[in-house]
């Protein structure tokens, strides 16, 4: 009996670790979790918005106080390739009380540097004013609205594109699915102020170029992400120049 | 865990500040460039076309 009792410490089943120390470490996990997650929303929506907001406070200090040289030149019709867009018949005409007399000249600015400040874009149905720059790239955009670099600039004959965040980033086109056809948009750049209908609204995939050609006419695509909080598809806003310093010569001359 | 992580760091008491300061900068650029890979990939990307 006794040699039974002191051979009983070798006989002890050695156990892992018992389910609270189980239970302490998933709790730890699930704590990390859950503070990388907070961070995650915290630095998406709150940390990118005050980046891009702070951005735009100086782009517009920028647009307020740089000059850019502007020059009328004659236009010349480019023969770019129609536009892939049907204007709807029935869209009311704004008024053009700033267009330009059509005397064959048309206002161009000099091409901006990458990160440049180049004017702003506001589309009041879809709650948008902001300040947009040149480029598209992760940085540019980090600062609100970008425009393609090679597309045309807002005014000029062709297709102006500009590109912005949806949700995060300031989120300037959050509400770019609220704008519909007939509604109006306005880019104020050196050249002038150009009021820009929307004739056309459609989802497209990230890779589908055709909403970034040039056409013939003027005109000014709108891309962002859809839908909200994916980056899946491409929300696209087009939309053609109805008023502006160059409104006339290129309507009247494409 | 900060406490024990001090505990295990060489050195007098100002260098392992200086080592648990310079740990923690580093995981928050590391920690921001996980969130912005994660928010530019699935979550938003830049919106551009192409």
């Amino acid at each position: 009996m006794s040699t039974i009792r002191a051979e009983l410490p070798a006989l002890t089943i050695r156990r892992g670790p018992s389910a609270m120390a189980v239970g302490r470490a998933a709790a730890r996990v699930a704590v990390a979790c859950a503070v990388l997650i907070a961070g995650f929303v915290a630095y998406e929506f709150g940390v990118t918005s005050v980046l891009a907001n702070r951005a735009q406070a100086g782009l517009r200090n920028d647009l307020a106080s740089s000059a850019v040289s502007v020059a009328d030149v004659a236009y010349a019709p480019v023969a770019f390739s129609p536009a892939p867009v049907v204007v709807p018949a029935d869209l009311p005409s704004p008024d053009p009380a700033t267009a330009a007399p059509a005397d064959g000249t048309i206002r161009l600015m000099a091409s901006p540097a990458p990160g440049n400040a180049i004017g702003t874009i506001v589309i009041p149905s879809g709650g948008v004013d902001w300040a947009f720059v040149e480029g598209v790239d992760g940085a540019s955009l980090h600062n609100g609205v970008g425009h393609m670099p090679g597309t045309a600039l807002p005014g000029e004959p062709g297709n102006a594109v500009l590109s912005g965040h949806r949700t995060t980033y300031g989120a300037p086109f959050l509400h770019l699915d609220r704008v519909g056809v007939g509604d109006l948009i306005t880019v104020d750049t050196a050249t002038g102020e150009h009021t820009y209908q929307v004739v056309e609204v459609r989802t497209v995939a990230p890779t589908d170029t055709s909403v970034t050609g040039q056409w013939q006419g003027a005109w000014l695509t709108l891309t962002t992400c859809t839908p909200a909080f994916s980056a899946r598809d491409r929300l696209v806003v087009i939309s053609h120049l109805v008023d502006g310093p160059n409104a006339a010569v290129i309507l009247g001359g494409s | 865990m900060i406490r024990r992580f001090y505990e295990l760091l060489p050195g007098p008491a100002a260098v392992r500040i200086a080592q648990i300061v310079l740990a923690a900068a580093v995981l928050i650029v590391l920690v921001a460039l996980l969130y912005e890979w994660v928010g530019s990939t699935f979550f938003d990307s830049e919106g551009a076309v192409g």
